[in-house]
């Protein structure tokens, strides 16, 4: 499903620079306009300065985790729609992602479709609320 | 209560026991002996009174018998007026106070100047008649009368006056009569004298000096004589309480009374004379025709005795208790000895069990206290020896837990770190895939890369799923599944392609609750075990059931079994059977404590040669137990709410399904 007016704005934080380049490509070819960042304080940054309408971001970074970034994005945003990338859910992140009003998580190594599925999701619940 | 205590208590018992029965029996002994013995000696002093008693009155008869030698006496019969003067001289150097001349009629012819009894007929005095009779001179006690000079108004009304009482007119007297003979032997009259007893205390107080040589208590003569006219005492160093002589007095002890005074026997006992106890002594006195006309008494005072016998047990029961206290501090000093190893072992056992190995007894009386102390200690050693040795292997099995479950966290490391790397080619592979213009062979080749890479997805998330810190987190679910994850691992493991696996897994089975990871733990503990004991191939079974409340599940080999001795160790920490090195022997006790977490058991049933069952039994859930009751119903959707639905995929996937994507 692809949206028909203004393309939608994402953006990705995740350290590495292979899983950024993959979301990119994969978002890109579903036709969203994607930002990639490597580096969470510039993520952050990012964040603040533009409108993204979804946020995919990695739990797993130096510096600024996943879980702070989170924490100092709600305060500017208090309602950009996020996607968490991770290697491992648990359970204590599972209640922590709830209390931040997240809605959906993908595990690395995805699959394309994983990954559009996840963000559609995202975007929808969003426009619903 | 300690040993010593009763031990002690019961000896004290038994001493003072045998202390009081052999006081009292002692005590009451020397009493009676003591007392038997003044008795005794009391007796024989009324002897010796009697013998001064007798002694005064043949002295009185002697000096009738010397004076009637004399030749005028005949004449003066005739002639009382010389008589008298010389009867006078004679009375007082006899300290007679009758003394007379009595003719053959016996009345009196003349007397000593002093007593007017002239005419006077004394023929009736037993003396008198018996010396008539018998024609010699007869001496005895006897009443002789008062006279009419002796109650003179001027003698009464002089209270200085020593007035003797006189009971009924009457005196006792010593007296004696002795014939008076002329030149031819025939009698001629008789010569009469008596010595008065009443008032006179010389009598008295020379049989106290003879017989009790004055022994005397707290300045007190405590031997005491009495010469009793009747049953008044007449003549007595008795004292009344104001210290004046008990003369007047009366004998007022009836036993005594009738004893002595009316069937005239001796009387020997303790008696109450006039203000205290004495031990006595009486007899009576008869005059010459046998009546008894008074009585003679000797008596001691008892309080001296009593005091003495009291001193005497006093002191006896001091040397008992003396004896008695030594013979306790000697038990308790032996008992405590005895004992003393005992308290040593008790303190010795207690610092051991406070984890002290290194205490022992150390002391080694002799005999079976010995013995024991020896064995307390040998015991000790070997505690302590076994000790060490447990503890080394508990610090090997520890370093060996330890060291697995750092390799586990480091392969988890290593797992998120392959997922990056993993990421970028299952992306690109996909996106590549899905470029339309591919030529068939391409396409079959990108799938491969594909379905090889989801594998190795799958495999990273068990591992992960296996690694995971396990924090109980308890829900409603179906055990099939979590047997599927836990086969799904196994299948995975090369060195089992020996062992064939088989799941007889029974369908609609009820929910259990319970912690997925820690019952996958479970399966896998249990199956990798079975097939440890298949090191040559063999079949694991795997075997679900519902039974009644409980979901069972089996899981048997074929393997080698189970030693019977070995069956009731294997859930014990760190028993194992493997080398050293190979095996913590953790496995089953964490099982077995996992499955406790749960309100599970565990049983075993095991055949050498043929294989061993491990059969868990878990509690179904509770329809309205912590799980939603909706997901208890339909156990394909048997999700907690609070488990966001991607987390259902990062579940180890169904075993078989490694492609499916």
């Amino acid at each position: 499903m692809k949206p028909e007016t203004a393309p939608k704005k994402i953006l990705v934080v995740d350290d590495e620079a292979v899983v950024c380049e993959s979301c990119r490509r994969i978002l890109i070819r579903e036709g969203y306009v994607v930002d990639t960042c490597s580096d969470s304080r510039t993520g952050l940054r990012l964040a603040e300065l533009n409108h993204y309408d979804a946020i995919l971001l990695d739990l797993r970074m130096p510096i600024v985790d996943g879980v702070r970034f989170l924490e100092r994005l709600r305060e500017v945003r208090p309602n950009a729609s996020v996607v968490i990338i991770t290697g491992h859910a648990s359970a204590e992140s599972n209640r922590a992602f709830e209390r931040l009003g997240i809605c959906e998580l993908i595990a690395k190594p995805f699959t394309p479709e994983e990954v559009a599925g996840a963000v559609q999701r995202a975007l929808k619940a969003k426009d619903e609320s | 209560m300690t040993v010593q205590f009763r031990l002690t208590i019961r000896f004290i018992s038994v001493i003072l026991l045998a202390g009081v029965a052999l006081s009292a029996f002692t005590a009451y002994h020397i009493a009676r002996v003591l007392l038997e013995e003044v008795q005794e000696q009391v007796s024989r002093d009324l002897n010796a009174a009697r013998a001064v008693y007798d002694s005064q009155t043949e002295q009185i008869e002697l000096f009738l018998n010397t004076a009637a030698l004399d030749a005028t006496l005949p004449a003066l019969l005739n002639n009382p007026q010389q008589a008298e003067d010389l009867l006078k001289a004679l009375s007082e150097t006899g300290q007679l106070d009758r003394l007379c001349l009595l003719d053959l009629e016996g009345r009196v012819v003349a007397c000593a100047a002093n007593v007017r009894m002239a005419g006077h007929d004394l023929s009736n005095d037993p003396v008198v008649r018996h010396t008539f009779r018998r024609g010699r001179s007869v001496a005895g006690t006897v009443l002789v009368p008062r006279l009419e000079s002796e109650t003179s108004p001027e003698v009464d009304s002089d209270p200085e006056a020593d007035v003797p009482i006189a009971p009924d007119g009457m005196f006792i007297a010593l007296a004696a009569a002795t014939p008076i003979r002329d030149a031819t032997g025939e009698t001629v009259g008789l010569m009469y004298g008596a010595h008065i007893l009443n008032n006179r205390n010389n009598l008295v107080d020379a049989i106290r000096a003879e017989v009790f040589r004055y022994r005397s208590w707290k300045g007190i003569h405590i031997g005491t004589a009495t010469i009793f006219q009747g049953p008044i005492r007449v003549a007595t160093n008795l004292r009344n309480d104001d210290g004046s002589r008990a003369i007047g007095t009366t004998l007022d002890d009836d036993e005594v009374y009738r004893a002595v005074l009316i069937k005239g026997d001796r009387f020997d006992g303790i008696a109450y004379v006039v203000n205290d106890w004495y031990f006595t002594s009486y007899e009576p006195l008869r005059d010459p025709d046998d009546r008894i006309i008074g009585a003679l008494y000797v008596g001691v005072l008892r309080a001296p005795f009593m005091e003495t016998r009291n001193t005497a047990i006093g002191v006896f029961l001091a040397i008992v208790t003396g004896v008695v206290v030594l013979i306790l501090v000697l038990l308790i000093a032996a008992t405590r000895q005895v004992l003393h190893p005992i308290e040593r072992i008790v303190e010795m056992t207690g610092r051991v069990a406070g984890g002290d190995l290194t205490a022992r007894v150390g002391i080694r009386p002799s005999g079976e206290m010995g013995r024991l102390c020896r064995a307390v200690d040998a015991m000790a050693d070997a505690v302590a020896e076994r000790e060490e040795q447990l503890e080394l292997a508990t610090r090997r099995q520890i370093t060996q837990s330890e060291k697995l479950a750092s390799i586990g966290r480091l392969a988890a490391g290593i797992a998120h770190e392959i997922n990056n790397p993993l990421t970028g080619v299952l992306t690109f592979t996909s996106l590549l895939r899905s470029k339309p213009n591919l030529d068939e062979q391409d396409r079959a080749d990108l799938d491969l890369v594909i379905r090889e890479t989801t594998r190795v997805r799958n495999i990273v998330r068990g591992l992960l799923d296996f690694a995971r810190e396990s924090h109980s987190r308890k829900e409603a679910l179906n055990i099939n599944e979590v047997v599927h994850q836990a086969t799904w691992l196994l299948h995975n493991q090369k060195e089992f392609c020996e062992i064939s696996m088989h799941e007889q897994l029974a369908e609609d089975l009820p929910l259990v609750y319970g912690d997925r990871n820690q019952l996958q733990q479970v399966v896998l503990n249990l199956a990798l075990n079975a097939c440890e004991a298949m090191p040559d191939g063999g079949t694991l079974t795997i075997i679900s059931r519902a039974e009644g409340e409980e979901v069972v599940l089996s899981i048997q080999d074929t393997g080698h079994g189970i030693p019977r001795e070995d069956l009731e160790k294997i859930f014990e920490p760190f028993y194992t059977t493997k080398p050293v090195g190979k095996g913590t022997g953790l496995g089953l006790s964490v099982t077995y404590g996992i499955l406790q977490q749960h309100g599970a058991t565990l049983g075993v049933k095991s055949e050498i040669g043929k294989g061993s069952t491990f059969t868990v039994r878990l509690p179904i859930a509770a329809p309205a137990g912590p799980a939603s009751p909706a997901s208890a119903d339909t156990p394909a959707s048997a999700t907690p709410a609070d488990t966001p639905p991607p987390a259902a995929s990062s579940d180890a996937p169904p075993p078989g399904s490694a492609g499916a994507t």
